[in-house]
């Protein structure tokens, strides 16, 4: 597969979309779970796939090493992330009670795990989803947050401690 | 299968949306490829003016990348060379002469400059002061301890050595507690009132509550007339403008005055009521300062200077509705729609109300000291600081001055040495929000010196100034910046001997509360230390003592509270409440320390609860003789404070 991935991304590097589509393939999934982990609904989440994808295309030349795909990919997302959860601090047109019936009208079944990912702070939503959805280690995450393993190992265990309490208060208010 | 794993199922039955299937994303590359190509063709056909046009750009962005770099550098030399006023607007609150001069900012500056706050004619908004539920979130929770309240002393659990006093979902109880032994006394209960806080001075209780109210909005000249309750008469017809809210939500402040002298027929005296909704409040000895902001108080349009309900504040006493008099009222020169409102009652007089001022500025969070009151906001896109001197009652009209950056989450207040320092987030050039600014004025809010940017591109949660330094907190690294505000130095350095949460038992003890984690981080335990200090500079670790679990909500939820620790200094008593999460539920414990100088710590027991629900966990607690009562919506328990054997467990309905 590392051979793949260096096949596709020195093809990638002269603009064949083809090419890049296939590196993509392999980490879509968990680029727009990511995503959706980190902000206020799909089409949020969607968006910021698309423009990591559109800003990883046009910059793989600067992709140093070809078998760094998925996690130099993941670093744009998350600028995408961050720029967007920017964006809900200086526009907060979009009612809590709107988003919350937006993700009620998601048809999947894992919304109250959404719901309760949403619960959690910047950091931890983040820290949570590399972990989680993208099987980063601690000392991976770190390098991508440009934080300390120690603290990342903090902010992911509190994480889940929240995650776990927010699930148990939730089955017992059903 | 484990936590992660069902976590990672369940978020993978989220359905990818099509357009990011590999194949659309593949066609949408192209699609931008061939539009790249387009427009490259057009440019090459435009020549050598573009290619001009081009160096000319990067020129101007490499200028302004200097400029930034040299404004960066001016800062440091500035702050190297105090003072640096980067601010020098300094605007003395202006009192009006009447009712016109209000009426006329209004108009001008509001109504007709929508921009003002976000918020403009037509876009009433219905937020309180408060951050919104988002916005709170958006800053996270904050696992630390250390945050300025001032003077702010109400609380949700009072005592008056005989009794305990608790605002229970949002129902005051009052509750006999006699060795422990517990009955209820009373509980009142108004849906019309959501209490915050209560005072006991002498035979008074003071409580503090929010009281909102919707006011339909009405058009035109044909306006519904404003009851003593702030509701609007019924019976008037309105008419909703297109574009705008059927109703206004208005919020006031209601302060009820009780005789509790007789604690099975508790007497409500006395009520006051202000427009605003509460920011905060303090007491000392009968008088009783009340802080609140008012907004939405437009119901209609502002077309009568006649009509005060319309851009006036109200207070209400025994006599009945009064507005607000125009000699009372500031105006600073970047006025804002609303009004940050400070009165000052003396709960012992028949009539409390002694005085009131106002400021039409939006006044989010409150500092008291002695004789003062600070209050700080944003207005007009500024952050402001307001000072009321304070005296028996009476309220001076305030001085503002606009401040570098923006009030927000990690906005402290603080004086010192006869200097006001305030921290707000820096702002960049993009308009976000990034690192810290803090302004140090003097006693007349001049400016003296102000540091921006201060860990831009970090998460802060809190800034706490203690002598000359502040602590800049960022959630997730164990240490503080520390930056000095006397100029010597301008770059935050990490502070590593000492722990974050920093509480002030007294002059010369402060008590560090850290998490303990395993090696691999995860926390598992809290640490409790004693610092010695002699100058509130440098500490010495004198004591310290280790216990399981993590902080509860109440020390480090959403919104931070310190005052759910028991600090009793005259019984050397520290109480924590704190949350343990295992495969069976939430254990809800309280832990009991004593300290004694020279002897260190020492863990009296603690109280532990199993239970499913959030309404358990402890949430304040309080020493009656040598009873210790560990206080949480659902249920009070007593217990002895030699050994923390429970007593009692007092159910809450």
């Amino acid at each position: 597969m590392n051979n793949d991935f260096s096949v596709c991304v020195k093809r990638a590097r002269n603009g064949d979309a083809d090419a890049f589509a296939e590196l993509y393939s392999s980490v879509y999934k968990d680029l727009y779970r990511i995503a959706l982990c980190n902000l206020r609904n799909s089409d949020d989440a969607a968006d910021a796939v698309s423009d990591a994808v559109l800003d990883a295309f046009t910059s793989i030349k600067k992709l140093k090493d070809e078998n760094a795909f998925k996690a130099w990919i993941v670093k744009i997302l998350m600028t995408k992330i961050k720029r967007k959860q920017k964006d809900y601090i200086t526009d907060n047109t979009q009612d809590i009670s709107e988003v919350e019936q937006e993700s009620r009208d998601n048809s999947f079944d894992g919304v109250e795990i959404l719901e309760a990912i949403s619960e959690l702070d910047e950091n931890e939503r983040l820290v949570l989803s590399l972990s989680i959805v993208g099987g980063y280690k601690s000392d991976e995450i770190a390098k991508l947050c440009n934080s300390k393993a120690a603290t990342i190992r903090s902010q992911l265990s509190r994480a889940k401690l929240k995650l776990r309490d927010r699930l148990i208060a939730e089955q017992e208010g059903r | 299968m484990g936590f992660d794993e069902q976590v990672k199922m369940l978020i993978e039955e989220a359905e990818i949306p099509e357009r990011l299937s590999p194949e659309n994303i593949a066609v949408m590359l192209k699609e931008k490829t061939a539009e790249k190509n387009r427009k490259e063709i057009k440019m090459s056909s435009a020549g050598i003016k573009s290619k001009n046009r081009a160096v000319a750009i990067r020129s101007a962005a490499a200028v302004a990348a200097c400029i930034a770099l040299s404004c960066g550098v001016t800062a440091v030399i500035q702050n190297n060379n105090r003072p640096a006023v980067t601010n020098p607007e300094y605007i003395q609150g202006h009192k009006v002469s009447d009712y016109h001069d209000v009426y006329s900012v209004i108009q001008d500056t509001i109504i007709n400059n929508p921009a003002d706050d976000g918020i403009g004619w037509g876009e009433i908004s219905n937020d309180t002061v408060y951050p919104d539920v988002t916005e709170i979130e958006e800053y996270g929770s904050r696992d630390y301890l250390i945050k300025t309240f001032g003077r702010t002393a109400e609380d949700i659990t009072v005592t008056d050595g005989k009794n305990l006093y608790c605002i229970l979902n949002g129902a005051l109880n009052v509750i006999s507690a006699e060795n422990g032994s517990m009955t209820e006394l009373i509980k009142i209960e108004n849906a019309e009132k959501a209490p915050v806080g209560m005072y006991i001075a002498g035979n008074r209780l003071i409580v503090v509550s929010n009281n909102t109210v919707e006011v339909p909005y009405t058009a035109g000249n044909e306006v519904a007339a404003t009851g003593e309750s702030g509701t609007a008469d019924s019976s008037a017809e309105t008419t909703t403008a297109p574009s705008l809210p059927e109703t206004v939500t208005q919020n006031n402040t209601v302060i009820d005055i009780y005789n509790i002298a007789d604690k099975t027929n508790v007497k409500l005296e006395n009520t006051y009521k202000q427009n605003g909704a509460y920011i905060s409040s303090s007491m000392n000895g009968s008088v009783l300062y009340v802080v609140s902001n008012y907004s939405n108080f437009r119901t209609k349009p502002l077309d009568s200077e006649e009509d005060l309900d319309s851009y006036i504040p109200a207070y209400y006493t025994d006599d009945g509705k009064n507005y607000v008099g125009a000699t009372d009222i500031s105006i600073p020169a970047k006025a804002s729609n609303n009004y940050t409102i400070v009165a000052g009652l003396d709960i012992e007089k028949a009539s409390p109300f002694r005085s009131i001022k106002v400021v039409l500025a939006n006044g989010k969070s409150a500092y008291f000291t002695d004789n003062s009151v600070y209050v700080a906001g944003n207005s007009s896109g500024s952050a402001f600081i307001a000072k009321f001197a304070l005296s028996a009652g009476d309220v001076i009209a305030p001085i503002v001055a606009t401040v570098d950056g923006q009030w927000s989450e990690v906005t402290s207040i603080d004086e010192y040495n006869g200097t006001i320092r305030i921290s707000t987030s820096s702002v960049a050039a993009d308009g976000s929000k990034n690192g810290v600014s803090i302004s140090v004025l003097d006693e007349n809010l001049i400016p003296a010196m102000s540091l921006n940017g201060l860990c831009a591109g970090k998460n802060i949660s809190a800034v706490e100034f203690k002598g000359n330094k502040a602590y800049i907190i960022v959630p997730g690294e164990n240490e503080p910046y520390e930056v000095t505000l006397d100029g010597s130095e301008n770059v935050p350095v990490a502070v590593s001997d000492k722990s974050v949460y920093l509480y002030k038992c007294t002059d010369t003890e402060f008590l560090g509360i850290s998490a303990k984690t395993d090696e691999n981080g995860k926390a598992e335990g809290i640490v409790l230390t004693m610092y010695s200090t002699a100058d509130g500079i440098n500490f010495e670790e004198v004591s310290s003592i280790e216990a399981k679990g993590v902080l509860s909500a109440a020390l480090s939820g959403g919104k931070l509270d310190l005052r759910a620790l028991l600090i009793d200094s005259k019984n050397g008593i520290i109480g924590i409440p704190t949350v343990k999460s295992d495969t069976y539920g939430n254990s809800n414990l309280y832990y009991v320390f004593s300290y004694k100088s020279g002897e260190g710590f020492s863990a009296l027991g603690s109280i532990e609860y199993t239970d499913l629900s959030k309404k358990y966990e402890f949430r304040r607690s309080v020493i009656i003789d040598d009873t210790l009562y560990a206080v949480s919506d659902g249920r009070i328990v007593s217990a002895r404070i030699s050994d923390i054997k429970v007593i009692e467990t007092f159910e809450i309905d």
